[in-house]
């Protein structure tokens, strides 16, 4: 459950998080189809609250990627009979995961590469 | 309305979208409020705190509406330009028609064949284009900025450059009737905006009668008399309402708004 007095959140750098927004989308429809709101609540389990998405800014991503054909969308009931938008991957969107996936690994891994041998 | 309901109404009417992606968007965001605030009750916050925390969550309505519009500009101006060619063709059928009887009936009546532009069939078809656009550009002004009349008649008047321009480019010698047609219905369908009744006439009089006075003598041709072009522009000004009228109350209007 997403809790509400949990709202300080580490505060990421926007334009950063700008670019990872579509590919966190993906991944986490690539294990299962959610309505927005699980999403956020999924988000926010994985990180363990230090990552939420506002509202204002996935639900705009959702209706971008479904507008580019990486996602398809449901009207149907869920689990507590409540009419729910589901969201899940099409094929190219799965495909736009992974290369979103392995594009995102290898800038980390040369960023992090950087960051370490300046360290050193 | 709480005020949950009514973040959610300030995002799509800040939001430009086609209508079927406008309610889809608010029965979604609308659903999503009600799971946030089912949480929120069993986590044991009140009503205003719930309200608060979902304000504080959608954040500025302006820039969510603004990101929806982003998303969908594409698709709605594509259906904009659709429905707007769908009006003009309608238009340029009608004011055919119109202008058609207009000109069998004065044959009938005179007993000869009304005589055509100089530029004969094609002159004719550009002059009823022209016809067409210039009431459908101030009736699309006005739907597309009806909060804004300068905005409105900028597009008019944008518009009406453009056929101009074109005319020149294309048909010198016969742009001058075209281009007083078009300024004819668009300032008929600007003044027929007007509570005065039967103003309008003066809007595709005007035009006819400066024209009439400064140019008639020199212009080309033997067109038909000013007076049957007029009865022609006014009939056709008094059909097309009716078919904008008609417009407005289609599903096509409200892409438009």
């Amino acid at each position: 459950m997403y809790r509400f007095d949990s709202l300080a959140t580490m505060s990421f750098n926007r334009e950063l998080l700008k670019g990872s927004i579509a590919l966190l989308i993906l991944k986490l429809l690539s294990e299962r189809e959610m309505y927005g709101y699980e999403i956020i609540q999924e988000a926010a389990r994985r990180s363990e609250n230090a990552f939420e998405f506002k509202e204002g800014t996935l639900y705009p991503a959702l209706h971008q990627l479904h507008k580019r054909g990486f996602l398809r969308s449901e009207w149907r009931l869920g689990e507590n009979g409540k009419q729910r938008k589901y969201y899940g991957l099409t094929a190219a969107g799965r495909k736009e995961a992974q290369r979103g996936e392995s594009d995102w690994r290898l800038f980390t891994q040369t960023v992090d590469a950087i960051l370490t041998r300046a360290k050193t | 309305m709480t005020q949950r309901y009514a973040i959610v109404q300030q995002i799509v009417a800040l939001a430009r979208l086609p209508n079927a992606r406008r309610r889809d968007i608010e029965r979604e965001l609308r659903e999503h409020l009600e799971d946030l605030a089912d949480d929120a009750r069993a986590q044991g916050h009140d009503e205003a705190m719930i309200e608060r925390m979902e304000a504080i969550r959608f954040g500025d309505p302006r820039q969510i509406g603004a990101a929806f519009t982003s998303v969908y500009a594409l698709e709605l101006w594509t259906r904009r330009a659709a429905a707007g060619g769908t009006l003009l063709l309608t238009s340029i059928a009608t004011v055919c028609l119109v202008v058609g009887t207009v000109q069998a009936s004065a044959a009938l009546c005179s007993g000869a064949l009304c005589a055509p532009n100089s530029g004969g069939l094609p002159s004719e078809i550009v002059g009823i284009c022209a016809v067409a656009l210039g009431y459908c550009s101030a009736y699309l002004g006005q739907r597309l900025f009806s909060s804004s009349t300068a905005r409105a008649a900028s597009l008019t008047l944008l518009v009406a450059i453009c056929v101009a321009a074109g005319l020149i480019l294309a048909v010198p010698a016969h742009a001058v009737l075209p281009c007083v047609a078009f300024s004819c219905t668009a300032f008929a369908r600007l003044l027929q905006r007007v509570s005065i009744p039967l103003l309008w006439f003066v809007g595709t009089a005007a035009p006819i009668t400066v024209v009439g006075l400064a140019f008639r003598p020199e212009m080309p041709g033997q067109g038909p008399p000013l007076w049957l072009v007029w009865i022609g522009l006014t009939l056709s000004c008094a059909v097309l309402r009716r078919v904008v009228d008609r417009f407005d109350k289609s599903t096509c209007a409200g892409i438009l708004a």
